[in-house]
């Protein structure tokens, strides 16, 4: 179900959330709120991401979408709202339920690409043939040539797979993605594409920050857009477009945004 | 297939990761040095200077005890402010509570700390073990300066090794505060803010008295004095700094009791670890993408980009009708002032170094004819390094000015122009210098101090300004924190100080006046300024954009 609030009456909450339908699935995020000083950067902001979902995050600069990610990623402390991950609200602990990758990569710079594997694998306590798993990644990302770089020595680019490939091998139940394809080439970008669509079909629960477009109707499952740290439209993808037969996503944001 | 959460790993576990992230960090530094040893070309020349001092130490020690036990006298006179000035450090601290002391060192540390099955109270200890080691890193530094006070090389190794675990136990006990006084700031803040001001206060009586002691003023009260001078924890530091056992006991069991509170608050901290680091992050990308190079503009931009909470700055002032600018190259002195008066805050950080001067001037002059020859040096040796250091750091750029097309409508000439920014430059400090000399000089009832003193201070200063415009046009950039390009501009402005301190030497020795020696030394440090900016003026004609272009990058 899709509903764009536009004008003054739009309400502080969303009337719908992303997939209503099974609330307590997945991760659900409710009134979250954040406040710099009397900015509100963020405004009781709810939205739900079932298993098996790429939500983009879409808005204008300065409208929240980091500062959403930050909070959920356990890195800033919301001023209110509720965050759950399968009915079960989470607390300090979620840092170990979502990976986020921000929009500056940055790795160890004194670690090589192979060592990251091996810290991730045992900080994060993976059992069994990861480093078969890890080796598998680091060929599909094409980092297998840079598996004894130092971080300090890699690209953007590089360093945003290297991040990528430890998300993965850590399994992750949530990943957050700020602003993922800037950085990377075309290749990459489509690299990055496939292997997101790899994570969802495991079950992970993924959002993505991005202001570019063009790839978020055939990537992601359904959108939230946000504006001075209010939701503007949420809904399925695949209904904004049918009730949109005209219209490109582009167009969509850009009206709702104006 | 639904995941659920990972549970945390044991604590035998984490520090397994933990020490494995350490270790080959550690040893792909060895190797990085091992295939670059420029890396270690800062350590080769301190190494030098070790090496070089050591040979002097045996020779001090048989034949200048008295020049040993004046040192002492000084070190002695030093510690006395240590109570003050820690408890100066811990009231702010507390006061400023919401500013932490950021522990991550990067964003892969949220990444791949925060990120792990790692439990936080271990993350966090081990966050603040690192930052207390590369506290310690620091030690070697003071190594070169135990080994020339001390009276011998044993004397140096134990006065390195307790001067190391005093300072290690105290910025162990602010580490161990650091985390739990972040918490408490959420909800006590007005309590933290009058208690760290309480503090403070305490501090400054402390410091008061110290002044009082050293320069035999009756301001305190026999009766309190004693109290004001050994309140801990500084004097238990300087009981370590002798090697007291009982010393290093009570600030031992300080830290414990910190690091304590920081267990308790630790499984809920890393928002604020956060963000307190957010700024030192930021800074160490943006230094890593430009090399070194971190403009002002481009500070401020990454830190809005990455979130940093700043001061709003202001966008419009009233704009000067023009009536009483000065013509030609002095116009730049009109624009620099503008400059001045237009940064945050305004005059008043001017006004108030100004008040501080005077009121320091006022108590040096007052008490240092009674001080012990060595200390008078020591008072006017160590500020004039800091005023010759700071003008040495202090990033001497021209580009912003050469970009810009008005620099070069100017009809005077570009000599002219240098000079007027180098005295421009120089005058912010030289008018506090001035008051406090003049200060100085009253409490003192000697002329000479003002007139001596100003004129010492101020060619100094505006000779670094004109050796940096020098030294800027041989190497265009300006003087960063770090890098081997900054270790040479050093090096290249310290080998232009040696014709100044020849001509010092010999003036005074010839004289038997040290006066005469530092009049001769203002004077040569002053031609040799005019000097280096009729060169750095040749070097600039007609090339200026090339330099502006250079300094970017």
């Amino acid at each position: 179900m899709m509903e764009q609030l536009s004008g003054r009456d739009r309400p502080a909450r969303p009337e719908f959330e992303v997939v209503p339908s099974s609330l307590g699935q997945g991760l659900t995020v409710e009134g979250l709120t954040k406040r710099f000083g009397s900015v509100v950067a963020v405004d009781r902001l709810s939205m739900q991401v079932h298993p098996g979902q790429i939500l983009a995050l879409l808005g204008p600069n300065g409208a929240g979408k980091t500062t959403t990610l930050l909070c959920l990623a356990g890195l800033l402390r919301p001023d209110a709202g509720r965050i759950a991950w399968q009915g079960n609200a989470l607390g300090p602990e979620r840092t170990r339920a979502m990976a986020l990758i921000q929009e500056t990569p940055e790795v160890y710079d004194m670690l090589t690409v192979w060592e990251h594997m091996v810290f991730v694998a045992r900080s994060c306590g993976v059992r069994g043939a990861w480093p078969a798993r890890a080796e598998q990644l680091l060929e599909r990302l094409d980092l297998t040539e840079k598996r004894d770089t130092l971080g300090e020595a890699l690209s953007k680019g590089m360093r945003q797979k290297v991040l990528i490939a430890a998300a993965v091998l850590a399994d992750t139940p949530v990943l957050l993605l700020d602003e993922p394809m800037i950085g990377l080439d075309p290749k990459g970008q489509r690299e990055l594409r496939e292997i997101l669509v790899e994570i969802r079909e495991r079950g992970a629960a993924i959002i993505v920050s991005t202001h570019l477009l063009e790839y978020i109707d055939t990537l992601c499952d359904s959108v939230l857009i946000l504006k001075q740290g209010r939701v503007l439209m949420s809904g399925p993808i695949s209904e904004i477009m049918h009730e949109r037969a005209n219209q490109r996503l582009e167009d969509v944001f850009l009206e709702v945004t104006r | 297939m639904i995941r659920s959460l990972t549970p945390a790993l044991s604590p035998s576990d984490s520090l397994r990761a933990l020490i494995y992230l350490d270790w080959h960090i550690f040893l792909n530094r060895v190797r990085t040095i091992r295939r670059d040893p420029k890396r270690l070309l800062m350590w080769g020349v301190f190494i030098l200077v070790i090496l070089t001092v050591i040979p002097q130490r045996f020779l001090l020690r048989s034949s200048a005890a008295p020049v040993i036990s004046e040192v002492a006298t000084f070190l002695n006179i030093v510690t006395t402010f240590v109570p003050g000035l820690v408890l100066v450090f811990l009231g702010l601290k507390i006061a400023n509570s919401r500013k932490a002391m950021g522990l991550f060192r990067s964003a892969a540390d949220a990444r791949f700390l925060c990120g792990s099955a790692l439990p936080p109270r271990v993350i966090v200890l081990w966050l603040d073990f690192r930052m207390l080691r590369l506290l310690l890193m620091q030690l070697p530094a003071y190594a070169l300066w135990f080994l020339i006070f001390a009276s011998n090389i044993r004397g140096a190794i134990a006065g390195i090794l307790a001067f190391g675990l005093s300072m290690g136990l105290f910025f162990g006990i602010v580490l161990g505060l650091n985390l739990p006084l972040v918490r408490l700031s959420h909800s006590k803040s007005a309590v933290l803010r009058v208690a760290g001001a309480s503090l403070a206060v305490v501090g400054m009586a402390s410091l008061g008295t110290a002044v009082s002691r050293v320069g035999h003023l009756a301001l305190v009260p026999p009766a309190i004095a004693p109290i004001l001078l050994g309140l801990p924890p500084g004097s238990w530091m300087v009981g370590g700094f002798h090697a007291n056992l009982w010393a290093f006991l009570a600030l031992g069991i300080c830290m414990i009791i910190a690091f304590a509170l920081t267990l308790v608050v630790a499984h809920d901290v890393y928002p604020e670890v956060w963000e307190s680091s957010l700024r030192m992050i930021t800074v160490r990308r943006l230094m890593r993408q430009s090399g070194g190079f971190l403009s002002p503009r481009e500070t401020r931009q990454a830190m809005r980009e990455a979130g940093v909470q700043q001061r709003q700055r202001p966008t419009a002032a009233v704009s000067s009708q023009g009536r009483h600018v000065p013509p030609g190259a002095w116009t730049l002195l009109w624009k620099e002032w503008l400059a001045a008066i237009r940064v945050r805050g305004g005059l008043r950080w001017p006004v108030i170094t100004l008040m501080a001067a005077i009121v320091i001037g006022w108590g040096a002059g007052g008490g240092f004819g009674r001080l012990p020859p060595v200390v008078q040096l020591n008072l006017i040796a160590l500020p004039l390094y800091l005023l010759v250091i700071i003008n040495m750091m202090m990033s001497i750029r021209l580009g912003v000015d050469l970009r810009n097309p008005l620099w070069w409508l100017s009809s005077a000439s570009l000599t002219a122009r240098l000079l007027v920014l180098t005295l421009a430059r120089s005058l912010r400090q030289v008018i506090p210098l001035a008051a406090g000399l003049l200060a100085a000089a009253i409490a003192a009832g000697s002329v000479a101090v003002f007139v001596l003193g100003l004129l010492l201070f101020a060619a100094a200063i505006w000779a670094v300004q004109a050796m940096g415009i020098g030294v800027y046009t041989i190497i265009p950039t300006p003087v960063d924190l770090r890098g081997p390009g900054q270790l040479l501009r050093m090096l290249v402005l310290m080998a232009l100080l040696i014709p100044i301190v020849i001509v010092f030497t010999i003036a005074a020795v010839l004289s038997e006046h040290v006066a005469i020696g530092l009049l001769t030394a203002s004077a040569t440090a002053i031609l040799e300024g005019w000097g280096l900016l009729m060169f750095a003026a040749s070097r600039l004609q007609g090339n200026g954009l090339a330099f502006a272009q250079a300094e970017r990058r």
